[in-house]
């Protein structure tokens, strides 16, 4: 919009001029421009120079004229803004006015030189008499004779007051609106004079009727009669149609281009003014049929790029029109609705416009390309630019839209005009030195800032593409590299395959521009994946391609140009082709040792669409060491084969990584001949695999892998090599998280998945986890069960190397419950010392003690360590487990090694694994001796005890075990054997507490000292005298120790500790004796009787009755006869017993009954103590012979001293 | 004159578009569709302003270029159905019965047991219909 002139652009406003008086000009002109219709104001200093306002002589428009050689004047409306006034005032100074006569004649000279300038041209005169003050000098008579003189109405004449502030202000004003009004009247008259001619039609030209109407339409907006101005605008437009006639083609360049220029600046006009009373549907809609009219008047070919600069400036302006409108514009008011197409949002948009100018930028860039070309090869040699020629020759076009003028040539119009092939050459030269590419770059970006607003994504993304085009064009890759690029990512997104293949055309022909090898063929190898659609329907199916101007370097999309991109780019990555230089003199880029090509393929890359690699292992779970498959699927959707020579697999762990080679037989003789580039880091490698791709089609190979960690094992990634120095990474996936190529995805057909078999390609996982290594280590629990308590029993640990090194072994040994899982570990269990409940309570582990001090074994809680073994070395170690009551224990043992040394670590940088053996051991535990005592008074001697009697109440308790004082009592200590086990009895003792208080002795000789062998079951007794020599009523009387310990038995295995052997000493049991009671006995009953009887016989038996005490006892007896016995003597009394005496009772008795046979029972009464007793009735027993038997019962009599009475 | 047609799928991928024009300018087709997918987006999301009711699966003029308009029409499972068309003065109701019978083309086509819904449609049978529905409209023959 800029383009135009001022005056065409701003409304015009009415033009006064001043003349006289320059010292006033200045605030005359301020105070009119305020003015409510403001008035420009042409200050003319001195009347001489007045004539600059005049102009020539009108003449009557005649029919027999010629047509005018233009349609409207070029510089007719500069002319009236600013040239050409609408009123003149005159200042004169009151001096000169009632000055002398010679003034006054100075005066009158004066306005008739300005009625003979303005004579012809209808200006308004005012005349101004300037005075300092009112109260000044005054003259009627002159200012009469003034007004006749300049033939003015009296009210055109005024006083103009200067030195009175607020008269000052006073007469501008009367001086504005005097000339406002004289200036509306004279563009209405000058408006009405040219309708006149309209009307009258006295001319034939419809040029003629162009510019008048014009004139109307600018006069009518001098007086801001919006309306009216409209009105002949439209006119004036429409009639200009008229002229165009219609064989467009075969008028002259300059003749459309002056129409156009004509067409241009009314429609602008009509624009500006429907714009501006808030019209802007109209506008668009006025704007829509401008274009649709005169976009057919392209005019001669070689001036097509002049139409199509034309049509673009168009649109550009009317985008600004617009812009600067809506920026503008307040709320519109709803417009009724007009007829024709309605308007859309995109319409009202300035973007629209600017795009669309900016498509017509580029076809002007076309057709000027052509046009030059044509011009180029027909210009003549030496041919001169004449309209480029100095300054002074070439002088302005009279007519809007004409050629400049070579003043040199003549003055008639006619032969000032150039040729038409000088009009051409010299557009062409101007052409020339235009920036197409730059402007229409500058139109995409405001459309796209426009877009912005309004947030059209896409819109923003195809004017992305556009400047691209613009920038590939302009030959400034790097920048059209950097839109095509931005743009590409939503065509992906979208799936809009035509377009990306358009602009991945032009990405890699700017990558090859630039010299970017690597990025040209990222781009070529995505094109030729592309699943560029082919159409179905048309005359020619098979070779239908997707083509238009858009299509870029690339060509027509389609099959065939898919192929040859692919075959241009796996070429040129094998090495046998290069790319075309950019420049002439160059050498194309080649993939070559120095250059090698290394694409990167991540998860998100666009190239995945080229290649896209799965893997699942067959198993989820595996041992090291054991061979698990792999299944490798790659994908290309190339539209050709892809021989791959090699595929590198790449783990997590480096070490199963591995090659896989195509065979060479079926490899093209470029490729087998050729060196193999780069050696691959010495991997294993596998030959004669097919690695031949066929496009869209899985290529399933199934490989064998041996992972040597645990852990975890992963496919990172597959290398394939392309050509000997052109290799791809590419990262790879699991088939069951694989989400497609999303290019593919919309297209038809079946989607198959990467591995057949369903499973895996649900489940299919590119990890693996590697278990642990089985341990190769042995470990052995030894121990002969069952264990007694209170023994340390021994279990043997043996470690035993089946072919590992051990490295920093531990061995935790640690006890359970029977029903502990074997999985617990030590640090889950509790250790048993603390642990309160459970059968691990019960027992405690042990290790024998330090050197030279065995006798001691010693509690320990952690892990035994165990020293480094090589194959094969076998380590063994004790440890032993006491018990303190008999319960079964699981005896658990973990042992965890290393292979290596634990500062090792492996080339992966992990710890070496760590192995553990975990083994347990049910152990029960037996009792081994039963101990029970009991004491017991001597043979058919029984003191009464009081304290007894007393414990015989219910009240008391039972456990009270009374003894006689100074009596002896003989303790019977019984030892079972509970155990399973032999076990041989050391020694039994009593140990007594106090030697004073009580003597013990033990009956029967030393024995020798290897002891009593025990057998399971068996029972042992052992006798011991007991004396308590104090009367207490608790007394300790001491402690049994028993020393034992098992028995060797020879049916073991060899392997099983001889626990026998192991054992230096026997273990020792104490049971303390239960405290007695000690007493006095006050009586003392002896029973005496022979050893036996004969049936038959009579024979003595008495009672003696010793009274121990100082005091005189009384005792009653009462005797319960027996039947087998008859007897003589007294059966029952009381008796008095002194002091310290005895009393006897003696019976004689007859047995009647043979075998062993009860006697009559005495019972005794303490009457003093109100106790009784009865000696028991199994002491009170006789064997009674039926007759005298052959042995000496004297013999026997005197053998009798087995039990002695200890006194 | 129709000069494309064009079906456009959930994702805004082109599931079917077909020029009708004897010129090498497919491409500029594809532009033209893929850009009227933003006044689509702008009159679903903003529907009272733009006047369009909420059921209403004919969505008008989206938006003229320099030598074409574009009309859409989108259905219940957001499968948009543009048209492509030079002509400047075409009765609403010719356009919205174009539109019905293109969109009952697609559904016979996407009922199809072997047509995988959101794919691109190659049935040459609908290729043809289409083209014979395009072809009706030109003739005036709207039925």
């Amino acid at each position: 919009m800029d383009q135009y002139p001022e005056e065409l652009r701003t409304p015009p406003m009415p033009l006064v001029a001043l003349v006289g008086m320059p010292e006033l000009h200045s605030a005359i002109s301020m105070s009119l421009h305020t003015e409510q219709l403001p008035l420009n104001t042409l200050a003319i200093p001195d009347i001489a120079k007045i004539s600059i306002i005049g102009g020539k002589e009108r003449k009557a428009v005649d029919a027999r004229m010629p047509p005018p050689v233009g349609i409207l004047k070029a510089d007719w409306l500069a002319k009236h803004r600013t040239r050409s006034p609408a009123v003149l005032a005159v200042l004169l100074s009151c001096d000169q006015v009632y000055g002398d006569p010679a003034q006054w004649l100075q005066v009158c000279s004066n306005i008739d030189i300005i009625k003979g300038v303005i004579r012809g041209r209808n200006i308004k005169l005012v005349i101004a008499v300037v005075q300092p003050s009112l109260n000044g000098e005054m003259n009627e008579d002159r200012l009469t004779a003034l007004r006749k003189r300049a033939e003015i109405d009296p009210k055109n004449c005024l006083i103009f007051i200067t030195h009175d502030p607020g008269e000052l202000k006073r007469s501008l004003l009367r001086l504005g609106s005097i000339m406002g009004e004289l200036a509306s009247m004279y563009y209405r008259d000058e408006g009405r004079r040219v309708k006149l001619r309209i009307e009258k039609k006295t001319y034939s030209s419809v040029e003629l009727s162009v510019r008048y109407n014009f004139k109307v339409a600018v006069y009518a907006e001098f007086r801001r009669d919006w309306v009216t101005a409209l009105k002949f605008y439209e006119t004036s437009y429409s009639l200009l149609q008229e002229v165009i006639t219609a064989h467009m083609e075969l008028q002259p360049v300059q003749r459309i281009v002056e129409l156009k220029a004509v067409a241009e600046q009314l429609h602008f006009k009509i624009s500006t003014l429907l714009l501006h009373s808030g019209k802007e549907s109209e506008a668009v809609k006025w704007f829509r049929q401008h274009i649709a009219w005169y976009k057919r008047l392209v005019g001669p070919p070689e001036g097509a790029f002049l139409h199509w600069a034309w049509v673009c400036k168009q649109f550009q302006v009317f985008a600004e029109l617009l812009d600067n409108s809506l920026a503008t514009a307040s709320p519109v008011a709803a417009t009724p609705p007009s007829p024709g197409p309605p308007v859309t949002e995109r319409e009202l948009q300035p973007g629209y416009y600017l795009q669309v100018a900016a498509s017509y930028m580029v076809l002007r860039r076309r057709c000027f390309e052509s046009a030059l070309a044509t011009f180029e090869a027909f210009e003549e040699e030496g041919a001169v630019d004449v309209l480029a020629g100095p300054r002074d020759e070439i002088g302005p076009p009279l007519y809007v839209g004409q050629a400049s003028r070579l003043l040199k040539r003549g003055s008639t119009v006619d032969v000032q005009s150039p040729t038409a092939t000088e009009f051409m050459r010299h557009l062409i030269y101007v052409e020339k030195s235009f920036t197409h590419s730059h402007a229409a770059i500058d139109l995409l970006t405001r459309a796209h800032e426009q877009f912005k607003k309004v947030q059209a994504v896409r819109m923003i993304y195809q004017l992305g593409s556009e400047m691209g085009r613009e920038y590939y064009n302009a030959r400034e890759y790097e920048k059209a590299k950097r839109l095509f690029d931005s743009v590409a990512g939503m065509y992906r997104k979208e799936a809009w395959v035509s377009i990306l293949g358009a602009t991945l055309g032009y990405l890699r022909e700017c990558a090859r521009q630039l010299g970017q090898l690597q990025e040209y063929v990222e781009y070529a190898l995505e094109l030729a994946s592309l699943p560029i659609p082919i159409p179905t329907f048309g005359p020619d199916v098979q070779h239908a391609v997707v083509s238009g101007p858009e299509v870029g370097p690339a060509g027509p999309l389609g099959q065939s140009q898919r192929e040859h991109v692919h075959k241009e780019v796996i070429y040129l990555l094998q090495g046998t082709s290069s790319v075309l230089p950019a420049r002439e003199g160059e050498i194309g880029m080649s993939v070559t040792v120095d250059q090698p090509i290394a694409l990167e393929v991540d998860l998100v890359s666009p190239l995945r669409i080229f290649l896209s690699a799965y893997v699942a292992f067959h198993d989820q779970v595996v041992k090291p060491g054991v061979k698990t498959s792999l299944t490798l699927s790659l994908l290309t959707h190339l539209p050709l084969n892809l021989i791959l020579l090699e595929l590198e697999v790449h783990f997590s762990q480096p070490e199963c990584s591995f090659i896989l080679r195509h065979s060479t037989d079926a490899l093209p003789d470029f490729l087998r001949a050729g060196d193999k580039g780069a050696p691959s880091e010495g991997l294993p490698a596998a030959v004669d695999y097919d690695l031949e791709l066929e496009p869209s089609k899985w290529k399933r190979i199934t490989v064998d892998v041996i992972p040597n960690h645990s852990g975890k094992l992963e496919c990172l990634a597959v290398v394939a090599r392309v050509g000997p120095y052109a290799t791809l990474r590419c990262q790879v996936e699991g088939p069951a998280t694989r989400d497609g190529i999303l290019l593919w995805m919309h297209e038809p057909g079946l989607d198959t998945s990467p591995v057949k078999d369903s499973n895996l390609a649900y489940f299919g996982q590119k990890i693996l986890q590697v278990e642990e290594a089985e341990p190769l280590v042995e470990v052995e629990m030894v121990a002969s069960c069952p264990a007694v308590v209170g023994e340390a029993f021994p279990v043997l640990l043996v470690v035993t190397s089946k072919g590992h090194p051990v490295r920093g072994g531990e061995l935790d040994v640690y006890l359970g419950s029977p029903n502990t899982p074997l999985a617990a570990t030590p640090r889950s269990t509790s250790p048993l010392a603390s642990s309160p409940s459970g059968g691990a309570a019960s027992a405690e582990l042990l290790r024998a003690g330090a050197e030279g001090d065995e006798e001691a074994y010693v509690k320990f809680i952690g892990p035994l360590q165990v020293p480094s073994l090589e194959p094969n070395d076998v380590w063994e170690t004790t440890v032993y487990l006491r018990w303190c009551e008999p319960k079964a224990v699981n005896l658990m043992v973990l042992f965890g090694y290393q292979t290596k040394e634990n500062l090792i670590t492996d080339a992966a940088g992990s710890p070496s694994p760590r192995f553990r053996v975990q083994k347990s051991m049910f152990v029960n535990c037996e009792e081994a001796l039963d101990v029970s005592y009991q004491y017991v008074a001597p043979f058919r001697r029984d003191a009464l005890l009081p304290g007894c009697l007393l414990s015989d109440q219910p009240l008391s308790g039972s456990s009270v075990i009374a003894l006689p004082l100074d009596e002896a009592s003989i303790l019977v200590v019984t030892v079972k054997n509970s155990s399973s086990l032999s076990l041989n009895l050391q020694s039994i003792n009593v140990v007594e507490k106090d030697v004073e208080a009580c003597s013990v002795r033990k009956s029967g000789t030393c024995r020798d000292s290897s002891g009593v062998l025990l057998s399971p079951e068996e029972v042992f007794t052992q006798l011991f005298y007991v004396r308590p020599l104090i009367a207490s009523s608790a007394l300790e009387v001491g402690t049994i120790e028993i020393a034992w310990h098992r028995e060797h038995s020879s049916h073991l295995p060899s392997n099983v500790p001889d626990i026998s052997q192991s054992l230096v000493n026997p273990f020792s049991r104490l049971i303390s004796l239960a405290p007695v009671l000690v007493e006095l006995p006050p009586l003392i009953v002896t029973f005496e009787c022979p050893p036996h009887a004969l049936l038959g016989v009579p024979f003595m038996c008495s009672m003696n009755i010793q009274n121990i005490t100082t005091n005189l006892q009384e005792v009653s007896f009462s005797v319960f006869d027996t039947q087998s016995f008859i007897f003589a003597g007294a059966h029952s009394d009381t008796l008095s017993i002194l002091p310290n005496a005895t009393h006897a009772l003696s019976y004689k008795l007859v047995p009647i009954a043979a075998g062993m046979q009860q006697l009559p029972q005495v019972r005794f009464t303490s009457t003093r103590y109100n106790a009784g007793f009865q000696p028991s009735s199994l002491s009170t027993q006789l064997f009674v012979y039926p007759a005298a038997p052959s042995v000496d019962p004297q013999k026997t009599v005197s053998g009798k001293p087995g039990i002695a009475v200890a006194s | 004159m129709i000069v494309c047609v064009a079906v456009v799928g959930q994702q805004n991928n082109p599931l079917y578009l077909q020029s009708f024009t004897n010129g090498d300018d497919a491409l500029k087709f594809h532009y033209i569709v893929h850009c009227s997918l933003d006044v689509i987006d702008e009159k679903v999301s903003n529907p009272k302003k733009l006047g369009v009711s909420l059921n209403e699966t004919f969505l008008g003029l989206l938006y003229p270029t320099e030598d074409y308009k574009v009309f859409g029409y989108l259905s219940n499972t957001k499968i948009k159905f543009i048209l492509v068309t030079t002509d400047q003065d075409l009765r609403d109701a010719d356009v919205r019965n174009f539109f019905r019978r293109f969109h009952a083309a697609y559904v016979d086509a996407a009922s199809n047991p072997f047509h995988v819904p959101g794919k691109r449609i190659t049935s040459p049978a609908f290729a043809e219909r289409v083209s014979s529905i395009v072809k009706a409209f030109g003739a005036g023959q709207v039925p």
